[in-house]
């Protein structure tokens, strides 16, 4: 299909941890299309961080690529030489991090970051990249002259998290991944950054993957969303479907979690506690807290199957 | 007692430390009562055999005896010295940090004019003025009269930044006294960060006591390592002569393994402070 | 500038207490080495008078003169370079010995920190980065042994080892007495030779505080999220270790490094004294026992007044090097 940009096939991904082999992603499988904004929305720890940081093949150092395929345009990621995944790295698929305002490297500034990232991939000279990057940070709201010359140090976070973005589209990336991009902001600066990011996205029609833990922000700047749940994806389908018509139990969970300004004030949490990734239950990974949980929940994992009209569940229910 | 093989097994070099200083201040107390130690001339640089497990020096005497009590001097005036510092320090450096103002400015213009000075040139420099005597109070105190202000500047700034916590504000909100606070709150504070720098104080001790006998700068008292060094190097001729040569290397070995055994120790600090405890 | 005026103030009244305290401690206290020299010249036999006449002639203090007047005249020999004369050297002024020795502890310190440092961090960078092998265990666990180990303690080990057991080194001195000074090749070539012991010492006493630090800045640098985020925008490695983690991780050495340099003067008394090396610290060493005072009273002088100063020029250029330091003052 010429429409899937990213495909991730059985993708399992585990850390070794003092008390044992932390599974984070299991088996995960996932489509991004081109041009659209896919929302991956779990609570904290689900491995929704690991899953996009292995699109880039980033893992941290107790951690390790078990199993799996990430295919972007048809080449496996997971496969590339060094070489090649560094020029991978950026050109096609860029990254914001949760927290980005700890991405600059403080004894630079923002000029020389710029410089070094389109050096890297392209054989410009300094005159037309410093060009370029200026009218960058202008389309992220930022006056150039002021903030080339710039260390972090001497930013706010929110112009960070601006220079930050606008460096993410430097090499006008095909998929733009986005770590919980509001996270340690203030209310009215996520906002702001919401609607950069919707701008963005409606001038370049770049896809986007946006991690987030709030189905709100995603109902906000995303078509698609995928659930997760100790690394396992459990539904995915448009935002519209999951919101109102959730088909796994664990989504419909999540969607009444979250306290809502109008209507109904009712919030009701998931009872139970997350359960232990190093040692997860057999059979559904919601079982232990699923209302509707059955006999078979307990010892068959189900798997993700394809509904009508492009959805997808892994719920014994769905049969 | 499984208790404390568990402890041993997860904190392997922290009781080989505890071993090293148990010797070493065993072989003091042996040294105490060793009388003086006389010499045969006859058997002057012989190397290492069943009677003289370390060989003989110049003088005939065995080396292993001097070693041993070498130890004594070494170990009751690093003490000594710590002591003092330590002590001097603490009171110096709380009073310091915790009444601040004026002699607050006072006391640190001081403590900075000392450690802005090279300390073993002056420390050279008074103890080559001062009247000798050979008695270790009298050591220790020179060599203690400028390492306190190394530590009341660290103890000062622990202090200093202690007096932020918000327990410390508390405290002075329920009403108690200045003084109760500093004793209860602010010194139990500091307890783990004083047991650190007294133990660290020990080791530079022995370095630089060591160091001023081996320069030949303090009295002659033929036990101490740094003595015996000072002799093996010049009239000794330990460097010449390969079957004495344990009365230069001899000492060497013992101040490496006192230092690394007091280094080792360190880790116990962290294990008995509270606030690291992991369990 | 408020700071700059603080600073400059400090050294002026360091340099004041030193200068002052080093009089009151070699003329002016009580049981000091004048009284003792004239007191057993009395007991040889020679009158009051005569003994001090001779302290005088010796140690160039007048003792009948009052405090003041003995404090404002040897304010005025400093400051003309008159340093007294060498009891040890007999007659040679003090200066002319120390325009000797300076040259070679400059010489065998600069080369000596320098080598340190750079051979420190590029290990420590290297032990970092492959912190999970066996050799770079073995490294750190050395590094660690080697700082417990003091600085004379490893000199005298070069010194039996390397000069006398194997004889590959010279055991003193630094230069063949027999080669002419000067700008030829024989000399430089022997100056060399005499110096690998004493830099080599120092190196091995000091390098592994460097490696260890610099590991350890390293290691915490690596997991910072620049880093992470370098890689992620697919920046060459070689630039990722000099510019985001290489730099980093050195700023906070900076200021260790500078009070390593302006210890060059004053931190080599041991290796010189073991080395029998003619810089400042060996003379202090054998002026301390001879109680040689003028000579005493010169190199201590000049070892703190060269310390202080460079410690305060070092400040002084610290504030240029990092943009974030000159940000808070």
């Amino acid at each position: 299909m010429n429409d899937v940009l990213l495909q991730i096939r059985n993708l399992t991904v585990e850390f070794r941890v003092p008390r044992g082999i932390l599974r984070a992603v299991d088996s995960a499988v996932l489509d991004i299309k081109r041009g659209e904004v896919l929302g991956l929305i779990g609570e904290s720890g689900c491995g929704k961080s690991v899953l996009a940081h292995s699109i880039l093949k980033i893992v941290a150092p107790n951690g390790y690529i078990k199993s799996g395929k990430i295919l972007f345009e048809g080449r496996d990621v997971l496969s590339l030489s060094d070489e090649e995944l560094r020029k991978y790295r950026w050109k096609e698929v860029a990254i914001i991090f949760q927290g980005a305002q700890n991405s600059l490297n403080p004894v630079i500034n923002v000029k020389e970051h710029m410089l070094d990232t389109i050096k890297a991939h392209k054989p410009a000279t300094t005159e037309e990249a410093l060009v370029y990057s200026s009218s960058l940070l202008k389309s992220v709201w930022l006056e150039p002259s002021r903030v080339m010359k710039a260390y972090a140090f001497e930013l706010s976070g929110g112009m960070k998290q601006r220079v930050i973005t606008a460096m993410s589209m430097l090499l006008d990336p095909k998929l733009l991944i986005l770590d919980e991009p509001t996270s340690s902001l203030d209310v009215l600066t996520q906002r702001y950054l919401l609607e950069l990011l919707k701008d963005i996205h409606r001038q370049k029609n770049v896809s986007m993957l946006l991690i987030t833990h709030d189905p709100g922000i995603a109902a906000y700047l995303a078509d698609r969303g995928a659930i997760m749940l100790l690394g396992n994806i459990v539904e995915v389908g448009s935002v519209e479907q999951i919101f109102y018509n959730a088909k796994h139990p664990y989504t419909r969970a999540l969607i009444d979690a979250v306290p809502s300004i109008v209507g109904n004030i009712k919030v009701k949490p998931i009872p139970g506690p997350l359960p232990d990734p190093v040692n997860p239950p057999p059979g559904c990974p919601f079982h232990p807290r699923c209302p509707y949980a059955m006999e078979v929940c307990k010892h068959v994992r189900p798997e993700l199957i394809e509904l009508e009209n492009g959805r997808q569940v892994a719920c014994h229910l769905s049969r | 007692m499984a208790f404390l093989l568990h402890f041993a097994r997860k904190n392997v070099r922290v009781c080989v430390g505890i071993a090293i200083v148990l010797t070493f201040v065993l072989m003091a107390l042996i040294g105490y009562f060793i009388p003086n130690i006389e010499g045969n001339v006859s058997e002057a640089y012989q190397g290492p055999s069943s009677r003289h497990l370390l060989g003989t020096d110049y003088a005939g005497r065995d080396i292993l005896l001097q070693i041993v009590k070498g130890a004594t001097d070494v170990l009751v005036i690093s003490f000594l010295i710590a002591l003092m510092t330590t002590s001097i320090g603490v009171i110096v450096g709380l009073t310091s940090g915790y009444v601040g103002g004026l002699i607050d400015s006072i006391l640190t213009s001081i403590m900075n004019i000392i450690l802005t000075i090279p300390s073993m040139p002056l420390l050279m420099v008074i103890a080559s003025l001062i009247k000798m005597v050979p008695n270790p109070f009298v050591i220790a105190g020179i060599l203690s009269s400028i390492g306190w202000a190394g530590q009341a500047r660290a103890i000062r700034s622990q202090v200093l930044s202690i007096k932020e916590e918000e327990y410390i504000e508390a405290a002075r909100i329920l009403g108690l006294r200045k003084i109760e606070i500093l004793f209860n709150e602010v010194l139990v504070a500091l307890l783990p960060y004083i047991a650190m720098n007294f133990i660290l104080s020990i080791i530079s001790a022995i370095y630089s006591q060591v160091g001023m006998y081996y320069l030949g700068v303090l009295p002659f008292s033929s036990y101490n390592w740094g003595m015996m060094m000072n002799i093996a190097r010049s009239h000794g001729n330990a460097l010449w002569c390969p079957s004495t040569v344990m009365y230069l290397v001899g000492p060497m070995v013992c101040i490496v393994l006192l230092a690394q055994g007091f280094t080792m120790l360190l880790p116990l600090i962290d294990l008995l402070n509270p606030r690291l405890r992991e369990e | 500038m408020n700071w700059v005026i603080r600073r400059f103030l400090f050294f002026i009244l360091t340099l004041f207490v030193v200068i002052t305290s080093t009089f009151f401690i070699t003329s002016a206290m009580p049981g000091n080495i004048i009284d003792t020299y004239v007191s057993e010249r009395i007991r040889e036999g020679f009158s009051v008078e005569e003994a001090y006449r001779m302290a005088q002639a010796l140690y160039a203090i007048n003792m009948s003169e009052p405090l003041l007047v003995r404090y404002i005249k040897y304010l005025k020999n400093l400051l003309t370079g008159n340093l007294g004369t060498s009891y040890m050297y007999s007659g040679t002024p003090v200066f002319t010995i120390l325009i000797y020795a300076v040259p070679w502890t400059v010489f065998i310190s600069s080369i000596s920190v320098v080598i340190s440092f750079t051979l420190g961090i590029i290990q420590g960078l290297w032990a970092a980065y492959s912190r999970k092998s066996k050799i770079s265990t073995l490294m750190t666990g050395t590094a660690s042994f080697l700082m417990a180990v003091p600085n004379y303690v490893i000199a005298t080990a070069f010194l039996l080892v390397f000069a006398y057991h194997l004889g590959i080194f010279p055991r003193g001195g630094a230069y063949d007495a027999w080669i002419r000074p000067g700008m030829n090749l024989e000399f430089v070539a022997s100056a060399l030779y005499h110096a690998v012991l004493p830099v080599m010492s120092y190196i091995v006493a000091t390098y592994p505080g460097w490696l260890l630090l610099m590991r350890s800045n390293t290691i915490r640098v690596l997991g910072e999220d620049y880093v992470i985020a370098a890689e992620a925008r697919g920046l060459p490695k070689s630039r990722i270790t000099y510019t985001y983690v290489a730099r980093n991780a050195i700023i906070p050495m900076i200021t260790n490094l500078a009070i390593s340099l302006g210890s060059i003067f004053g931190g080599a008394t041991f290796i010189e004294t073991i080395f029998t090396y003619p810089g400042i610290g060996m003379f202090l060493s054998q002026s301390v026992g001879a109680k040689d005072i003028p000579m005493m009273q010169g190199c201590f002088l000049l070892i703190t007044v060269a310390t202080i100063t460079a410690n305060f020029i070092v400040d002084l250029l610290y504030g240029k090097i990092d943009p974030r330091i000159r940000a808070i003052r």
